[in-house]
């Protein structure tokens, strides 16, 4: 559904750690350690300053990257909300 | 020495004592709450109160060490607790967290310092079968391997054989009911569902005071899992005292305990509680669950056993006699004759389907 | 440590391993009392089994009972990941040279017993072969200076270092096949005070007739690995990540294949992990 808020699950709780172009995120909440390259840490770092729709997800990491918001990179993002999703990382705004 | 004079529950009562104990009386102490499974709460008792510094040193590190430990599970089940929400958001049923998972959701008194094991919730019969769909597509299987323990849990318990999740590894309990179909006792468990408090206006729930001790009573004294006997009965005193202050609190107990007829087990609780910990129970509230005590000779046998069952008497090896006590509290409502006539009630129980564990 | 058996033969083999170390005759507080028991009554003969009970606490519930010594071992192991939470215990392999810890990380059948046992007879001081327990407040490394456990076709190759590598009694057909464990030189126990500064860590794989194959690894990556394979992370919480990055931030990281116990024992005598820091040696805590 392309008008679902997302936002991080609870930002709080969410310890990083930077190393070059790597990112290690303890989630203090669920106690998991997530490896995040350095496009999916510009994700991270998106939704750190706001709920997002997919579609302003996309728009914002573009912008980030300075890169143009074509297909493969709104893929890319339904991809990274799904795993994020699961991984308990982001919810919807109305859970 | 009576044996409510322990130096364990006098800890327990008085936690302030831990300042005054000899570090041969915590080398004796150490062993015998970690098998009890209160180390970690005196450990929190000992950072609450701030009397580590006057601890022997050498007692410390192991008292930090059981602090991470209850402190790496309350993170734990409240993330299955969320993870669980998340997976039966679409099935139509109140999910009421018992136990461990309750009183550490709510922030009881009682959940510092606890440690837990398996997560336990209890939803509609009715929906039982959209529950376990629904959990194992997030991810849960049942974790009994062999057939004949999948059907004792389907057939005679209360509860889904336990669930336990592929990645985390972590154990879900899911009951219908709070006592076995093997007990003669059937308790209407619509008036839990009917009486449990939302949290933060979401389907997870707890029981209500009175529900919740009579939960922890009837485990105790009437399924009769004393596995964690020591640790149950500091929970009710906790809970106890807790509530005690709570408008209509002891008569709405009386009262449903009738409801619900577990009279003998709030009895026992009572008197249990009661003298390991001297809980405070008004006296009117005494005299009437008196009246409720069983029959002679029952009342010793069952001092007897409690006092063997809470406490090892041995660390270094098996204490037998305390595994017998355990076992027959958890035997004491014997089960429905019928059941003991299937052949699934035995073979349960024979050592040679244990299996062997992994290094 | 207290220890009790009615085994016959553990007591002799344990003193045999632990030869260097001292027995206290008389002491007011005993950190961890472990038990290994043979269950008595008819189970003495039927379906026989054992036990490891730690501080009242089930380590082992049932065993095998040609399977006392190992036992006792990986008994002691869950021992210490139980109730020694107050480390950041990781799933390493430790030993030590001028001050800096080298920690060999590997899952098992990796190679890091072999390697650990290999370095420790050839000028490296051994901390443990399989715990690595880290302080979460300066983040060194105390040792254990235990016996080293070898299985199978490592044990053929470690007793062919020579007669100075003791190793004790052998058990056949234990779950993870043939063990026996070779006995702490005696260097590493006079010194198991001293605690070592974290300087490398290396993540292992075997594979037979590989060429041997050092890449280092990025730091990001080997937290990952690492905390896959570290005993209580998790418990750790918040402090479990904090010390571990923090200790990966002051190491190198590298990946490691090897097949050849020699070529690998050259490597690490080698220049590239001669020195780290000027450390200076710390007791233990």
């Amino acid at each position: 559904m392309p008008d679902l808020q997302w936002r991080l699950r609870n930002q709080d709780e969410l310890v990083t750690w930077r190393s070059n172009d790597e990112t290690v995120v303890y989630d203090a909440g669920s106690g998991d350690t997530h490896l995040f390259d350095l496009v999916a840490a510009e994700g991270l770092n998106s939704l750190l300053e706001s709920q997002l729709t997919e579609q302003e997800f996309v728009e914002r990491l573009a912008n980030r990257l300075d890169i143009k918001p074509d297909e493969q990179l709104h893929r890319y993002v339904g991809r990274l909300i799904e795993q994020l999703e699961a991984a308990g990382l982001l919810e919807t705004a109305d859970s | 020495m009576e044996f409510s004079d322990h130096i364990l529950l006098q800890v327990l009562r008085d936690p302030e004592k831990m300042a005054t104990l000899s570090l041969s009386e915590w080398d004796a102490l150490k062993p015998l709450a970690r098998s009890t499974l209160v180390i970690s709460k005196i450990a929190a008792l000992a950072h609450k109160l701030d009397l580590l510094d006057l601890l022997p040193e050498q007692i410390v590190p192991h008292l930090t060490s059981a602090h991470v430990f209850a402190a790496r599970h309350d993170r734990a089940v409240r993330w299955e607790v969320n993870r669980v929400q998340r997976a039966l958001r679409d099935v139509n049923t109140p999910i009421i967290l018992l136990k461990g998972a309750a009183y550490a959701i709510s922030n009881m008194a009682c959940a510092t310092g606890r440690v837990y094991g398996d997560t336990d919730i209890l939803v509609l019969k009715d929906r039982l079968g959209e529950v376990e769909n629904s959990l194992t597509r997030h991810g849960w299987d049942t974790d009994e391997d062999n057939e004949y323990d999948e059907r004792y849990y389907r057939t005679w318990l209360h509860e889904l054989p336990p669930m336990r999740h592929r990645e985390r590894g972590t154990v879900l309990d899911v009951h219908h009911n709070i006592l076995p179909r093997i007990d003669k006792l059937q308790i209407n468990i619509q008036l839990l569902f009917e009486s449990a408090i939302p949290i933060n206006g979401t389907k997870v729930c707890v029981l209500s005071p009175p529900d919740m001790v009579l939960h922890s009573a009837a485990h105790l004294f009437r399924i009769g899992n004393f596995d964690h006997g020591l640790r149950d009965l500091a929970d009710l005193d906790e809970l106890i005292r807790q509530f005690n202050n709570l408008d209509g609190f002891w008569d709405s107990v009386l009262d449903r305990a009738q409801q619900l007829k577990l009279t003998l087990p709030w009895y026992s609780a009572t008197r249990y509680v009661e003298y390991l910990f001297h809980t405070p129970i008004p006296d009117r509230v005494k005299r009437t669950v008196a009246k409720w005590a069983p029959l002679w000779p029952e009342v010793p046998i069952i001092d007897r056993l409690v006092k063997r069952a809470v406490l090892p008497r041995k660390i270094d090896d098996r204490d037998v006699r305390r595994q017998m006590a355990i076992s027959l509290l958890g035997h004491w409502p014997l089960p429905r004759l019928k059941v003991t006539m299937t052949g699934l009630f035995w073979i349960k129980r024979m050592p040679w389907f244990a299996k062997q564990e992994k290094t | 440590m207290n220890f009790k058996t009615n085994v016959n033969g553990l007591a002799e083999a344990i003193h045999y391993l632990y030869a260097d170390f001292s027995i206290i005759n008389e002491c007011d507080f005993i950190d961890y009392r472990v038990s290994l028991m043979r269950a008595g009554g008819l189970r003495r003969w039927i379906a026989p089994y054992m036990t490891v009970v730690a501080e009242g606490t089930s380590m082992f519930s049932k065993f095998p009972v040609n399977a006392a010594i190992p036992y006792w071992e990986w008994g002691l192991n869950r021992c210490i990941a139980r109730f020694a939470q107050h480390y950041l215990i990781l799933h390493a392999a430790v030993i030590e040279k001028h001050g800096n810890a080298l920690m060999i990380v590997g899952s098992s059948g990796s190679g890091k017993s072999t390697l650990c046992a290999g370095l420790t007879f050839n000028g490296w001081r051994l901390l443990s072969d399989e715990l690595a327990l880290v302080s979460t407040e300066d983040h060194c490394i105390t040792a254990l200076a235990r016996p080293i456990t070898l299985k199978n076709e490592s044990l053929k190759i470690i007793q062919q270092l020579g007669s100075h590598v003791k190793t004790g009694p052998v058990s056949h057909g234990t779950v993870k096949g043939t063990v026996a464990h070779v006995r702490p030189p005696t260097d590493s126990v006079d010194r198991v005070n001293e605690r070592a500064t974290p300087g490398w860590f290396v993540l292992l794989s075997y594979q037979p007739d590989a060429e041997i194959q050092l890449e280092p690894v990025t730091k990001a990556q080997a937290v990952m690995q690492i905390a896959h394979n570290a005993f209580n992370y998790g418990t750790l919480g918040v402090d479990g990540f904090k010390s571990l990055t923090q200790v990966v931030d002051t190491c190198d990281c590298y990946n490691l294949t090897y097949s050849n116990l020699d070529e690998a024992i050259a490597l690490f005598n080698g220049d590239q992990f001669a020195i780290k820091n000027n450390v200076e040696l710390h007791e233990a805590i």
